[in-house]
């Protein structure tokens, strides 16, 4: 387990994510979940910094045998991507939405996604499971 | 995060660094714009460097290749890895945003 606490910055995004390649490597996890979540941990953290107005941010990685947590809490407003719309890929490019994305994406890389609003913090479990190998 | 432009007539390349993260994808829309203004007809984003290209970075993308193409302009991905493709894939745009080679 590591943990990592930060003030709300527009380095967050490129902290946190050095945190977790440290922590991947350390654990020695497969490229496919490093990357998987790598991805979707800066998609979470963008937001918070262009969104939330949290002042402070925390994150926490746990690493199972075949599945590896980021927990993410922040004091921003409240804000559940899990609920989020879906972005329907099929609309032509000329008709879609560009928003959105960013949680399309976190959904599409990590296996589950789980919010909570506990008090005045935000937190969001991202969770990618792995082969172990 | 630096990115490097080569311009030959109205033709006009970037070459993205290995990480498109959200401060690389503001500084590609400011270059973009600065091109278009400038009269470009042909923009490429080179990702042959690029493993990880965040949403803003797609969006800076999506909404310039828009704009060029509603003013009969080309704005077009080139050399994408299998990370940058498999994250184009996921967005469904891949098809329509990736130079055929």
């Amino acid at each position: 387990m590591a943990a990592f606490s930060s003030p709300n910055s527009d380095r967050l995004p490129t902290e946190g994510c050095a945190h977790w390649a440290a922590f991947a490597a350390q654990h020695h996890l497969p490229e496919p979940a490093r990357m998987a979540m790598d991805h979707a941990l800066a998609e979470h953290l963008q937001n918070i910094v262009s969104h939330s107005g949290a002042s402070r941010v925390e994150i926490l990685f746990q690493s199972a045998p075949k599945a590896v947590l980021a927990v993410v809490s922040d004091d921003g407003r409240a804000f559940d991507p899990t609920a989020a719309p879906e972005v329907d890929t099929t609309i032509p490019i000329a008709d879609r939405p560009i928003g959105g994305l960013g949680i399309h994406m976190m959904r599409r890389l990590c296996d589950r996604l789980t919010y909570q609003r506990l008090g005045d913090t935000n937190r969001l479990e991202l969770a990618k499971a792995f082969d172990a190998g | 995060m630096s990115i490097t432009r080569q311009s030959k007539g109205d033709e006009c390349e970037f070459i993205l660094p290995a990480r498109v993260d959200g401060p690389t994808a503001n500084q590609l829309e400011i270059e973009v714009l600065e091109v278009m203004r400038g009269g470009a007809r042909t923009i490429l984003i080179n990702l042959a460097a690029a493993n990880f290209l965040c949403s803003a970075g797609i969006r800076v993308i999506l909404q310039y290749h828009r704009q060029m193409k509603s003013q009969g302009k080309v704005l077009l991905v080139s050399g994408t890895s299998p990370e940058i493709d498999q994250v184009l894939e996921l967005t469904g745009f891949r098809d329509q945003i990736v130079e055929k080679r």
